[in-house]
């Protein structure tokens, strides 16, 4: 698992990439509740390069999604890849995240 | 490895003892070294080339340039003694080595199926071990097991005993009141019994004569080929359990590489499965105490919270998908796979509470889970799941698992729930997350009143996964066919439109349908299943 904070139309976001599973779940906390504090407003995290989420990985994006939300914030995922969205469907996180298509819409959204 | 270093053997002045206790595994055996006055013996040697030095090593160590006058092995299976074979210095002991005639015929003609090395990944190279055991006398003595006594060159005398069943070389040894007895506490073990070589009658008997060896010669411990020693009270509790367990392994099948192979990939299967079953459940379960939480429920979010322990169980997953990852690497042979499978699986079935996930999840994904760990319990025991089939009606089944999708069938639950029971059905309704939209299945027959030969229940399973599954990965419109394209057969298609099938997925659904009594055939956009035709169901 890598995460790398990048910038597009001069916005910054988390891009993930590999697995996030119960040995990489603590240090991806940590790097996106970093990246999160750096920034202001929304919280876009690209999972374009994400292969396979677990459980725990979703509870580390629930937690950062709840400390946004208290502040009038969120966490905005995009670039799903079928495999992860699925399991956002079926676990029906769906309906917690603001998911976007594309890093684009994601932007798009921010703006 | 637990090295202790020399003690004194137990029940003896005279001998001095060093045990090399691993933990348990298909790799290397234990291996003790016993030492006497004049006589130095190792019994069993192992397979990792790190142990044969330490023993080596410690040989090296005592004065007088000690060398070993006897190797003992309790039988041939090579994680007992391929450092025998192959250990560049210790291989040129075999001329020291004591064996079952049937185990010195093995090495010597390189048979890789009795000595699990095609199995266990290892390679033979002919060797000649010294001293045939039981070559003549096969008669069985004082306990119902042929015996036979060995003069060592330094005058030690151990008494050999016949203990055929885990393989048909098995031989535990007898020093005073002390028994080394190989394998027989695993004979009975899930992916051991039914290795090439196992006889269950030989067993049953060996067994028997085990009782009464240990009874009448007082043995007061045993030494095992893998982990601790065992005091004889409990050695004779393992074995009575043992021959219990043997006794109901009637028509297990033998264990070949092939099979193991095809255990292997079957573990492979059912575990991606497991992995994204268990994922969905303790998403869900996270999802609804989120929900609660936002209704300001907190007590129920946290009971909700706590009907699984899913940080354990991500971490099992996390160490099977590791070694899963070595392995299709070409790090592990297909056993250890499938032996890592079955170690996985059973500790997840203990971690899961139904009661406590019924609270929260739809009761058919607890039975899919429950299925699949059983499913690859059971092909790893050795037996093969079985289907239950009977006579039904495929149009009415499909229609009721359709309609089985519409969360709101749970709205009842509030609609009647009291007030002090509202949270507790309200985290009901929740869990039963909206995956399928509305009209997105169509159920269409040719001929509504056909019937089939099927297994409903595992049929039900397998659509629903296929239907919840590829709907979430984003397909509107799936349909279910039912035809009859002769009079013999049944045809249910399942169509899922655009959405590319992924072939891991497939390999499982193809299983899952499979066990339902059909024959699967995989189409363009999904896939076709037959049965044989029933009776038609008016």
């Amino acid at each position: 698992m890598e995460i790398t904070i990048a910038e597009e139309e001069g916005i910054r976001f988390a891009d993930v990439f590999g697995r996030i599973d119960s040995t990489t779940a603590p240090e991806a906390e940590k790097i996106l509740r970093s990246f999160a504090g750096e920034q202001e407003g929304d919280v876009i995290v690209n999972c374009a390069g994400l292969d396979y989420i677990s459980s725990g990985g979703l509870r580390i994006l629930l937690v950062i999604e709840k400390e946004l939300k208290g502040e009038g914030r969120h966490v905005i995922l995009c670039g799903l890849r079928t495999d992860v969205e699925k399991i956002f469907r079926l676990t029906g996180f769906t309906s917690i995240f603001t998911i976007e298509k594309t890093l684009h819409d994601a932007i798009a959204h921010l703006r | 490895m637990d090295v202790k270093g020399w003690s004194r053997f137990p029940g003896s002045k005279d001998l001095s003892f060093y045990p090399m206790i691993r933990r348990i595994d298909v790799i290397s055996s234990n291996s003790y070294i016993i030492g006497s006055e004049d006589d130095l013996i190792l019994v069993d040697p192992g397979s990792i080339p790190d142990q044969a030095d330490t023993i080596l090593s410690v040989i090296s160590d005592l004065p007088k340039n000690r060398q070993l006058t006897g190797i003992l092995l309790t039988h041939t299976h090579m994680d007992h003694c391929h450092s025998l074979v192959s250990h560049p210095d210790l291989s040129s002991f075999a001329d020291l080595a004591y064996s079952h005639v049937s185990g010195v015929r093995a090495l010597k003609t390189e048979d890789y199926g009795v000595t699990q090395a095609t199995l266990l990944g290892k390679t033979l190279s002919p060797t000649l071990l010294g001293n045939s055991l039981f070559s003549a006398n096969q008669e069985s003595g004082r306990y119902g097991l042929p015996e036979e006594t060995i003069q060592l060159s330094g005058g030690l005398e151990i008494t050999a005993y016949h203990t055929p069943g885990h393989s048909p070389d098995c031989i535990c040894y007898q020093l005073h009141d002390t028994l080394f007895i190989g394998d027989t506490l695993f004979a009975s073990a899930p992916g051991i019994a039914g290795i090439i070589g196992y006889s269950r009658d030989d067993l049953l008997r060996s067994l028997k004569g085990l009782t009464s060896l240990i009874r009448g010669e007082s043995i007061n411990i045993c030494f095992s080929g893998h982990g601790n020693p065992i005091p004889s009270t409990d050695a004779i509790r393992s074995i009575q359990l043992i021959a219990k367990q043997v006794e109901k392994l009637d028509g297990i099948e033998t264990i070949t590489p092939e099979r193991m192979k095809e255990t292997a990939l079957f573990a492979e299967d059912l575990m991606a499965e497991i992995d994204e079953t268990l994922t969905i459940i303790s998403g869900r379960i996270a999802f609804v105490s989120h929900m609660l939480e936002e209704l300001e429920e907190g007590a129920s979010a946290g009971e909700i919270s706590s009907v699984l322990d899913g940080a354990a169980v991500d971490d099992l997953l996390a160490r099977y998908n590791s070694f899963a990852e070595e392995y299709r690497r070409g790090a592990h042979q297909p056993i250890l796979l499938a032996l890592n499978a079955a170690n996985i699986a059973g500790k997840i079935e203990q971690l899961i509470d139904r009661g406590g996930l019924g609270a929260v999840i739809e009761p058919w994904l607890i039975e899919h889970l429950d299925e699949l760990i059983n499913d690859y319990m059971t092909l790893f025991r050795g037996f093969r799941p079985v289907a239950t089939l009977r006579d039904c009606h495929p149009a009415v089944l499909c229609r009721n698992i359709v309609d089985s999708l519409d969360p709101r069938h749970a709205d009842q639950l509030l609609e009647s729930a009291s007030d002090e029971g509202f949270a507790a059905a309200l985290a009901l309704r929740m869990g039963r997350v909206q995956v399928v939209d509305e009209g997105t299945v169509t159920v269409s027959a040719t001929d509504e009143n056909t019937g089939a030969i099927m297994d409903p229940v595992r049929f039900e399973r397998a659509a629903l996964t296929l239907i919840t599954r590829y709907a979430a990965s984003g397909a509107d419109e799936i349909a279910v066919t039912i035809k009859k394209p002769d009079k013999e057969t049944v045809q249910i298609t399942l169509s899922t439109g655009d959405i590319p099938p992924d072939t891991r997925y497939l390999r499982y659904l193809r299983i899952a349908f499979t066990l339902s009594g059909g024959t699967v055939l995989l189409t363009d956009d999904g896939i076709a299943v037959r049965y044989p035709a029933g009776r038609t169901i008016i």
